[in-house]
């Protein structure tokens, strides 16, 4: 019996997403569907598009109140994790203390930049692949993999009694894979300096973090294992023992000396 | 240092790559300029043309997974090979031209794996001899330790990692067709 199964890869919200279906009988209106999805994500929520609803609310041309039920709903859990992480993830200090250009001009160039500005990307990712991954169930997928850039959402088994297998990109050796994850049903979302240069910012002091060179933390929903792994990063040194008390999410702390911390549950491969 | 490091949480790791610097340090290169390119070309003009393009490949794409089925319908599940396969990954931009990754696949494991990498320029010579290599070694690495795909900073060297994602994921979802199959 042959197992069909369908990956595909799109370039869509300035990342390649690629999603992996195991199963045999899906069919291919469901990664259709979902790739639209994120393509809508896109077009609603980067603030490097203009006419974005995010860069119309940071432009002050729509209020959050009259914006589709999408933005509503992603603001008010940027809220409640900004609350969790104990001001930690911030999408307001995500914009830069300048605020983001809502995508109108070079964003380096400060008298274009809108002062109060929001910036939810680093949520947003996550909360589309869970959405993405709801899609690929409606349609009767149960065993898939999602990669948003590296954040990955994990569902059932990639071959019949198989764990999922991640290799943890090593974060001074592109190249390189510093840890591997086994699972199941699993999230996993990683922060550090060179996503994207270091736009991860203390909010409380609007530096780049200073000793931690990665954060990846595991879990139940990858939309806020990923504002986790924000804070994570965003409290340097610091961050791995916060993270050590978080309820259902295991974290993986490279700092830059090398040294590598996890949480005891972290859920490491078995060495082979 | 470095390797001190390694040593140290090598019993905590099931599998620990190890390259060498230059490489790292010409893809750091690399990927250091490519926001700010991205950044410029973020007008609203660009983003049109980036949606147009999008759609275009989007069409094409669809066009060629319909393609495939039906070949695949055609050939039927009867044949099971069991010669090296090989599989290649999507062409990505890179900051010095089209990459390329093309892996060998015999038996279920990667053989081979070699970036076709653009030889116009003297620099992307030296990038070539620098990179060719340890790209190899990276490979045949990573399916030595049967991963079924790569988290973490992927957007980092995004042209990359999706060239490299993207072969190996083809390779493992066919390797797996033919496990079934047989």
């Amino acid at each position: 019996m042959s197992r069909a199964g369908s990956f595909r890869v799109e370039d869509v919200m300035g990342m390649p997403i690629g999603i992996d279906v195991r199963d045999p009988d899906v069919p291919s209106e469901a990664l259709d569907e979902a790739f639209a999805f994120l393509r809508f994500v896109d077009a609603t929520f980067s603030t490097w598009q203009p006419d974005s609803e995010i860069s119309r609310i940071n432009r002050g041309e729509l209020s959050v109140a009259d914006a589709h039920p999408d933005v509503i709903e992603v603001l008010q859990r940027c809220e409640q994790l900004r609350e969790l992480t104990e001001g930690w993830f911030d999408i307001r200090a995500a914009a830069g203390p300048d605020g983001v250009t809502a995508g109108t001009a070079d964003p380096r160039d400060p008298s274009v930049r809108l002062p109060g500005a929001i910036e939810p990307s680093g949520l947003v990712k996550g909360w589309a692949v869970e959405r993405a991954a709801k899609i690929l169930e409606a349609h009767g997928a149960r065993n898939f993999s999602v990669n948003a850039g590296g954040d990955i959402r994990l569902r059932g088994e990639p071959t019949p009694g198989a764990r999922w297998r991640v290799g943890i990109q090593h974060p001074e050796q592109r190249e390189a894979v510093a840890a591997i994850v086994a699972a199941n049903d699993l999230a996993i979302a990683t922060s550090g300096a060179y996503e994207r240069g270091e736009h991860v910012l203390d909010p409380h002091s609007g530096e780049v973090p200073a000793g931690v060179l990665s954060v990846s933390i595991t879990g139940d929903q990858l939309a806020t294992a990923d504002a986790y792994a924000t804070a994570v990063f965003a409290m340097g040194r610091a961050g791995a023992d916060w993270a050590a008390r978080l309820h259902g999410y295991e974290a993986l702390v490279i700092l830059d000396d090398g040294t590598m911390l996890s949480t005891p549950r972290f859920p490491f491969a078995p060495p082979a | 240092m470095r390797h001190q490091t390694r040593q140290s949480v090598s019993a905590l790791l099931a599998v620990t790559a190890v390259l060498g610097l230059p490489a790292a340090n010409a893809l750091a290169a690399a990927s250091a300029s490519s926001p700010t390119a991205k950044q410029k070309a973020a007008t609203a003009k660009a983003v049109a043309a980036r949606a147009a393009a999008a759609k275009k490949a989007a069409a094409a794409k669809q066009a060629a997974a319909t393609k495939a089925a039906a070949a695949k319908k055609a050939a039927g599940t009867t044949t099971v090979s069991t010669g090296p396969t090989t599989y290649v990954g999507s062409t990505a931009d890179m900051h010095w031209g089209p990459v390329t990754v093309t892996i060998t696949v015999e038996n279920g494991k990667v053989t081979s794996a070699a970036a076709d990498l653009p030889l116009e320029k003297a620099r992307s010579e030296y990038i070539n001899s620098r990179v060719g290599p340890y790209l190899n070694a990276q490979v045949v690495q990573i399916q030595s330790a049967q991963v079924d795909l790569i988290g973490g900073a992927t957007q980092t060297c995004e042209a990359y990692a999706e060239s490299l994602q993207s072969a190996l994921d083809k390779a493992s979802s066919k390797a797996t067709t033919r496990a079934a199959g047989a």
